[in-house]
């Protein structure tokens, strides 16, 4: 397998709530081995993305268009059964809120041999058993043994993240898709988990997509950004480029608005103005000019294209893409 | 700010500080144990200065800061408000200390009244003190909402149609209606987006300059931390184990403890953040109704020695105004 094998490739996906195109064509690729952050403010979308390739909207959202090709092969129009034999299998998803995600009533152990038992036609005996504890080692779970005949209730959150990390990756997905998988840790356990992420996605060449509202695991974790903003794409990139150099506002702003980027402390820290408009409400040309600072006639008329910038590896959706530089000076 | 001196009183001055909640077994439910949440906790909090305390989920940083404000009941300890000890104010005193200490939470979704109009949400501290009603109260919700950046139309209005940056801004304002010394701010970002949390915090900082008002700021997020507060107290377990100013403690960090949680923040830049090694903790936060004998970091410590087992380590001075609890810090 080379670096450079396709993976997943979504396009025109369009995914609607009543009429509001929460998730606005998007398009995008994934590469084995290669890790994807999706990022933006909340309700911008990404979750909503992450769920249409697994196959997991909510009753309310409906996915109205596009194909979303996982290995070469439109997975798009399966149906319930046919996305069920791939997920967990070719594709598995690590969730936010790790006690909310596992089963309260069946032990730890259990929950992942079924993935197994669905994905493998293993049998409950001890080949699976002895697999099982093997994950949990492998996601650096102590006394693996006894672990597995425990409930999520008597483990911590790390504890539960990590099972949950065991079940997504005991079929050796090549694919895993990860909503906001530290969000709910502590650092120190944040830490573990992002370390365990990074040595599995190294062994076994499995591709990454990485939704998150946090610009530090972004830093830490991702080859190439994809911002998204009121269901589009607004800026994408590799992340080394985009981290130096933003070429649309909301981007520029969302940065500059963390604390820790050599801000004087308990000096003014930058805002973004107003919040993410509600999606019964979005404004017309480009979503973000009402809260733009360079915003004029063009941007509330006209949408800007997702459009590749000269000499860099960088496309943006703005209509002054060379007046972004003038943000710093604010 | 307000001017400091070391011969003046502080404004709250909490001298070891306990919460145990017992644990009630058997046919009779008689005490078999405690959850030791905060034990011996001691610290000073001066005038117009942003006192944070940090630590992960379960260290006993919201519950001292409950304690603090009488909102649960202390075991023992002493918690002194401009010198005088409140548990031996009587009810009217006691009643006239809590006007002046106030608190905001973390959730703005759940810490405002869904049925109560925002008016009366900041007025009811008002009502309830018997300090303003009528059109003086109407006045000063008004005065309030200006100086939380909303109009004094917005007080008709009903939390659910505000954004989640709105609605922390309303919470700030009812904290603020009767014009209390110190606030106890419990995550009050947590909650919140990026673009959004810059903003509260700008605003944040802006009412201490104004009307000189005193933090204990409560919160994970290491990064705000920095850039809010004048001093800092790390907690572990239900001890502080640092204290330092907070240049000095993110400067020279001493604790083994300290250091590892500061090597696991997450730096909003790929080149830096990916030159970093972080000090990986192994295990997770031991159970405080079991914790460890002697240091109660010492089951995770990359240090630790027989001695850590045996005794506790005092906090104590290495420096001015940098406190350190460890048998390794000369």
């Amino acid at each position: 397998m080379s670096a450079h094998d396709l993976l997943l490739s979504v396009k025109n996906l369009l995914v609607t709530i009543g009429d509001a195109p929460v998730v606005d064509h998007m398009n995008f690729t994934i590469r084995a081995g290669e890790t994807l952050a999706l990022v933006g403010e909340s309700g911008c979308g990404k979750s909503l993305t992450a769920r249409a390739v697994m196959g997991l909207l909510p009753p309310v959202a409906r996915r109205r268009a596009g194909t979303i090709e996982l290995d070469g092969c439109d997975i798009a129009p399966l149906d319930e059964a046919g996305m069920a034999a791939i997920r967990g299998d070719v594709m598995s998803m690590i969730f936010q809120e790790p006690t909310a995600s596992l089963n309260p009533l069946m032990t730890v152990g259990r929950q992942i041999i079924e993935a197994l038992v669905t994905h493998r036609r293993a049998d409950r005996g001890s080949t699976a058993t002895r697999a099982a504890i093997a994950m949990l080692e492998e996601v650096g779970i102590a006394d693996a043994a006894q672990r597995m005949r425990q409930y999520p209730f008597e483990l911590s959150g790390g504890m539960c993240q990590r099972v949950m990390i065991a079940i997504a990756l005991i079929c050796r997905p090549r694919l895993l898709i990860a909503d906001e998988p530290t969000t709910a840790l502590d650092v120190t356990i944040q830490a573990q988990i992002l370390a365990l992420i990074k040595r599995l996605r190294q062994d076994t060449g499995t591709g990454l997509l990485l939704i998150t509202h946090d610009m530090g695991v972004v830093a830490d974790m991702a080859d190439r950004i994809c911002v998204m903003y009121a269901g589009r794409v607004v800026e994408e990139g590799d992340v080394f480029a985009l981290f130096r150099h933003q070429r649309h506002p909301n981007t520029k702003l969302l940065l500059k608005s963390l604390p820790s980027i050599g801000a004087e402390r308990r000096g003014l820290l930058s805002t973004i103005e107003g919040a993410v408009p509600d999606l019964r409400s979005w404004p017309a040309g480009c979503r973000f000019n009402p809260r733009c600072p360079i915003a004029d006639d063009t941007c509330r008329n006209d949408v800007p294209p997702l459009a590749g910038i000269a000499d860099t590896q960088q496309r943006a959706a703005c209509w002054h893409v060379d007046r972004v530089a003038e943000l710093d000076a604010r | 700010m307000t001017e400091r001196n070391a011969t003046t009183v502080p404004l709250l001055r909490v001298t070891d500080l306990k919460v145990h909640y017992p644990i009630r077994g058997g046919v009779f439910r008689r005490p078999a144990g405690a959850v030791k949440a905060v034990d011996g906790v001691s610290f000073a909090i001066n005038s117009g200065e942003t006192f944070a305390l940090v630590g992960e989920s379960g260290c006993g940083k919201s519950t001292t800061g409950y304690a603090t404000l009488g909102m649960v009941r202390s075991t023992s300890g002493q918690v002194e408000f401009l010198g005088a000890d409140l548990a031996r104010l009587d009810a009217t005193a006691l009643r006239h200390a809590q006007r002046d200490m106030q608190i905001i939470f973390q959730d703005p979704f759940s810490s405002l009244d869904p049925k109560m109009t925002v008016g009366e949400s900041i007025g009811e501290p008002l009502l309830v003190r018997g300090v303003l009603r009528g059109s003086a109260l109407t006045q000063r919700v008004a005065e309030v909402l200006a100086l939380v950046g909303l109009q004094p139309q917005h007080a008709s209005r009903y939390p659910h149609e505000f954004s989640g940056g709105q609605r922390q801004r309303i919470v700030v304002a009812r904290a603020l209606a009767l014009q209390p010394k110190l606030i106890v701010c419990d995550e009050p970002v947590s909650a919140l987006d990026v673009s959004i949390r810059s903003q509260i915090l700008n605003l944040l900082m802006r009412l201490q300059r104004e009307l000189g008002v005193t933090y204990l700021f409560i919160s994970h997020d290491l990064s705000v931390v920095r850039h809010i507060s004048d001093r800092v107290a790390v907690m572990y377990l239900g001890h502080i184990v640092e204290e330092a100013p907070t240049d000095r403690l993110f400067a020279a960090p001493t604790h083994p403890y300290t250091q590892a949680l500061l090597s696991a923040i997450l730096l909003p830049d790929p080149q830096a953040q990916r030159a970093r090694r972080p000090i990986i903790l192994q295990g997770d936060l031991p159970s405080p109704a079991a914790p460890p004998s002697g240091c109660p970091f010492r089951t995770r410590c990359p240090m630790a020695q027989d001695l850590c087992a045996g005794t506790v380590p005092e906090l104590r001075a290495v420096a001015d105004n940098h406190r350190v609890a460890c048998h390794f810090v000369s």
